[in-house]
């Protein structure tokens, strides 16, 4: 078929312009696409919409290609046939048809409807997409945007900096920097904690040392700063290990790394005498115990102290005295002034007040309500004092002339003048009494004699005799005033009382006094286990272990001065 | 071809963000800090690092879109990475916070963050199923194409009624004017409009008027004064009548509808940003408070 195309357009300000082609093709294809025939710019278009064809019979047929279909006499079609002449609406074109059979020609006039009726369709026409409406995003994104960072950032921010913000703020009770808390406060701190310049004093400073001392001025630093001259320990905060904002338990850390990182690389060191341990079940020497020698020393003179590994044979404790524990402890009892009597270990070991440490033993209180340190069979009441061998004669002297002088002494070897009763008022003759006073001095010598190497002191002492000596005797100095054995370590007596004495400490088979009875590492081991384990109770360092050395100097010294430029 | 946005290059950042989650997951689970799990281990850190970069470069995507000159790949691939790479936010950071929360800036941070997400992949639904619904239900008709077909009805109508007589002329421009499309976010949502009334209606009109012959409602309006003027016959141009009603009120009616339903197709398709952009500045603005903060007060 042959087809006049016609296009008229209107511009604006009534300007009509027009262009004209001829198409000879089998149909004319209608669109929005740039190749067809009919090229209709209109959304309201398919890109293939409608196809035009002369039929054989002289008529028109024009069908559409998508599903939008057409107008023709105001009715939506797919499909229409046209005589000689009709005219179809796609989009907002209307396309005359008209055709001319002698010529075999098919004119169609393609005119877009004056834009007037759609613009003035448009200006009444109410937002179609979210876009049009008051919905917005740019300005809720800068409403809620400068909200949160006044709310969140100003106001903390002028709390810090300005003091009548601060006061306002405290005032009306607004949000400030408690908004900036980042996890629960431990409770120890939490009375100053609304104030989080007690602790944060500078911005965009680490917490300093200095915060924490202001407080805690008694704490001490963890090693001699003289002998570990090491960063890891000169310059670590007190933040780095005590961690505020993770609640109360987790204040002090418990974890083993806190140890192990550093006293688990110690071998590698070759001038380090420490040990390498790095977990209590697995990786910890033997206990060493702390024994004090008896060098005559003060207790609180380091040379007075001997460590000492309870895996060395030679390990003894010199107590200076003769005592087995096997006796003591023997199951059928022991011959005392009551007679038989069973002995528990806490007839003699006590704890101290605080329930942790044991009382040292002392002859007074806890050997001689049994061992009594009586010498004469007619006064049984009447004890020596213990601890006083210079004396021992002169006091027996002293006790046996008043005796002599007064008479009446049940001794059949004694003189009758010693022995006689005699009569009140009646007083002995010069010659008399110094047969009496003869007498008292050699039984005194004789009895003192006795208790000591025979009856009393030789039962708990080494007694040697030295006539060089002013008291005729020598007794090594008793080393028994110890009551903490293991210092390094923070074992106590009261979170174990619930078990036996005998689960630890095998007295019952001792028989020498220079045993030293504390358990090795292996008993703590029945109970406790590192601190993985699975199956006993999971055991840190810290448990037995303090990171502050009581006895090294305070932090105040030490730490400040190499952190306050920092 | 069309290759959707969740498998673009073979899912290549859904691996990405498989793999940083996984990476995440491993590390948090063989780190074993000295305290409880939280921002402010070497671990804690390095997460919220990640998670602060990933935000902001989350975000970049708002810039990118719109820079049609860039060479930076495709739009189609960041959305992809976009999308992956957001949802492996939610690991990073969770693990980031170290389960720790509570009512502060920095758990509020961690809320947006996560509303924002939220949001996102309500878009990804929206993105994903909206268009494959508009496409059944509109085929090609675009809005614009329907606005411009009930414009055509509109002119036509007028031009049979100024064929009828003044008063039906009169009426039919009443009712265009008052048949107005579109609205408020509201009515767009939930497809409502002022023409309610001449739509939804697919009765004869001579049955209508018999059914309710009092309605108020329906007798101002222009599909019942059509429709007495049908039912009365006293007119002599009844044929007119009768195209003008087909067109007002049959298919004007259809395309009303079907235009109303486009448009809410496509605001559902939009609403969801209207969530996601604002949260994401707010999110901007906590996390620049947040960051600010824990280094503030160190």
């Amino acid at each position: 078929m042959k087809a006049h195309i016609r296009h008229i357009a209107h511009k604006r300000k009534g300007i009509v312009t027009e262009s004209e082609k001829t198409v000879a093709k089998q149909s004319i294809e209608i669109g929005r696409a740039t190749d067809q025939d009919i090229f209709l710019a209109d959304s309201g278009v398919s890109y293939h919409h409608a196809r035009i064809n002369l039929l054989p019979d002289g008529t028109v047929s024009v069908s559409s290609v998508s599903r939008l279909g057409f107008y023709i006499e105001g009715k939506l079609v797919q499909n229409c046939l046209i005589q000689r002449n009709g005219e179809i609406l796609i989009g907002v074109f209307n396309i005359k048809i008209e055709i001319d059979a002698k010529k075999d020609l098919v004119d169609i006039t393609v005119e877009k409807i004056a834009e007037d009726i759609v613009e003035v369709a448009k200006e009444r026409m109410l937002p179609t997409s979210l876009e049009q409406t008051w919905l917005s995003k740019r300005s809720t994104s800068w409403i809620g945007f400068i909200l949160i960072l006044v709310l969140f950032l100003g106001f903390p921010l002028a709390e810090f900096y300005d003091s009548n913000a601060k006061q306002v703020i405290a005032e009306f009770r607004l949000p400030g920097d408690d908004l900036w808390l980042s996890g629960e406060i431990s409770s120890p701190h939490r009375h100053f904690g609304n104030d989080c310049n007690q602790c944060h004093q500078q911005p965009f400073v680490k917490v300093r040392d200095s915060a924490c001392i202001d407080c805690h001025r008694k704490i001490t630093v963890h090693a001699d700063p003289d002998l570990y001259d090491l960063a890891e320990l000169q310059q670590t905060r007190c933040a780095t290990c005590h961690k505020e904002h993770n609640g109360t338990s987790h204040l002090i850390q418990t974890a083993q790394k806190l140890c192990s990182d550093c006293h688990g690389a110690l071998l590698t060191d070759a001038d380090s005498e420490l040990t390498r341990i790095t977990d209590f079940a697995i990786d910890h020497t033997e206990f060493k115990v702390s024994l004090m020698t008896r060098s005559g020393l003060s207790r609180n003179d380091p040379q007075a102290w001997q460590r000492i590994s309870l895996d060395d044979p030679a390990i003894r404790h010199e107590t200076g005295l003769v005592f087995p524990h096997d006796v003591h402890l023997d199951a059928g009892g022991v011959e005392g002034p009551l007679g038989n009597q069973v002995m528990a270990c806490k007839d003699c070991h006590r704890t101290d007040a605080s329930g942790n440490y044991m009382i040292p033993i002392a002859m007074e209180p806890h050997c001689q309500s049994c061992h009594r340190l009586e010498f004469d069979p007619d006064d049984l009441d009447r004890e020596l004092p213990h601890s006083d061998l210079p004396n021992l004669r002169k006091m027996l002297n002293e006790y046996y002339s008043l005796k002599a002088l007064r008479g009446g002494i049940t001794d059949n070897d004694a003189p009758d003048l010693v022995t006689e009763r005699r009569r009140p008022g009646k007083s002995l003759t010069r010659k008399e009494q110094e047969v009496a006073l003869k007498w008292a001095l050699e039984k005194a010598e004789f009895v003192a004699e006795e208790v000591v190497e025979f009856r009393s002191c030789n039962l708990c002492h080494k007694v040697e005799r030295d006539p060089s000596v002013a008291a005729g005797w020598n007794i090594p100095e008793v080393n028994t005033a110890q009551s903490r054995w293991l210092p390094k370590g923070d074992f106590d007596h009261k979170s174990h009382r619930n078990s036996t004495c005998e689960s630890c400490h095998e007295a019952g088979s001792s028989t020498r006094s220079e045993d030293v009875l504390l358990p090795k590492i292996a008993v703590c081991r029945e109970c406790h286990g590192g601190q993985n384990s699975d199956r006993l109770l999971q055991s840190t360092c810290i448990e037995c272990h303090d990171f502050h050395q009581q006895e090294q100097i305070l932090m105040e010294v030490s730490h400040m001065g190499s952190q306050s430029n920092e | 071809m069309h290759q959707s946005v969740l498998s673009f290059r073979r899912s290549r950042y859904l691996w990405w963000c498989s793999t940083l989650c996984i990476a995440a997951i491993v590390a948090y689970w063989m780190h074993e800090p000295a305290m409880p799990p939280n921002g402010s281990t070497w671990l804690g850190y390095t997460l919220g690092t990640v998670g602060a970069v990933l935000i902001l470069w989350l975000m970049w995507f708002g810039i990118r879109k719109r820079n049609y000159r860039s060479r930076m790949g495709t739009v189609h691939g960041w959305l992809s990475a976009h999308i992956y790479l957001g949802l492996g936010l939610i690991t990073v950071v969770t693990l980031h916070t170290g389960f720790q929360f509570g009512w502060n800036l920095h758990s509020f941070t961690y809320v947006l963050m996560m509303l924002v997400i939220a949001s996102g992949m309500v878009g990804v639904y929206c993105y994903l199923h909206f268009p494959r619904v508009m496409t059944e239900d509109s085929g090609e008709s675009t809005a614009d194409s329907l606005i411009r077909q009930i414009q055509e009805i509109d002119r036509q109508a007028l031009i049979l009624a100024s064929e009828i007589d003044p008063e039906t002329h009169d009426k039919v421009i009443k009712s265009i004017r008052r048949s107005a499309i579109g609205g408020n976010a509201w009515q767009l949502l939930f497809a409502r409009g002022k023409t309610r009334r001449i739509e939804g209606l697919n009765l004869a009109p001579e049955q209508l008027i018999q059914d309710d012959p009092d309605n108020t409602d329906l007798r101002g309006s222009t599909m019942m004064f059509m429709a007495g003027n049908i039912a009365s016959g006293h007119l002599d141009k009844s044929d007119a009548t009768r195209r003008l009603s087909d067109l007002l009120i049959g298919q004007k009616t259809v395309l009303v509808k079907q235009l109303r339903r486009n448009l809410q197709i496509q605001a559902f398709m939009d609403i969801w940003l209207y969530f996601h952009v604002p949260l994401s500045f707010a999110l901007l603005a906590a996390l620049t408070a947040h960051i600010i903060s824990v280094f503030f007060y160190w």
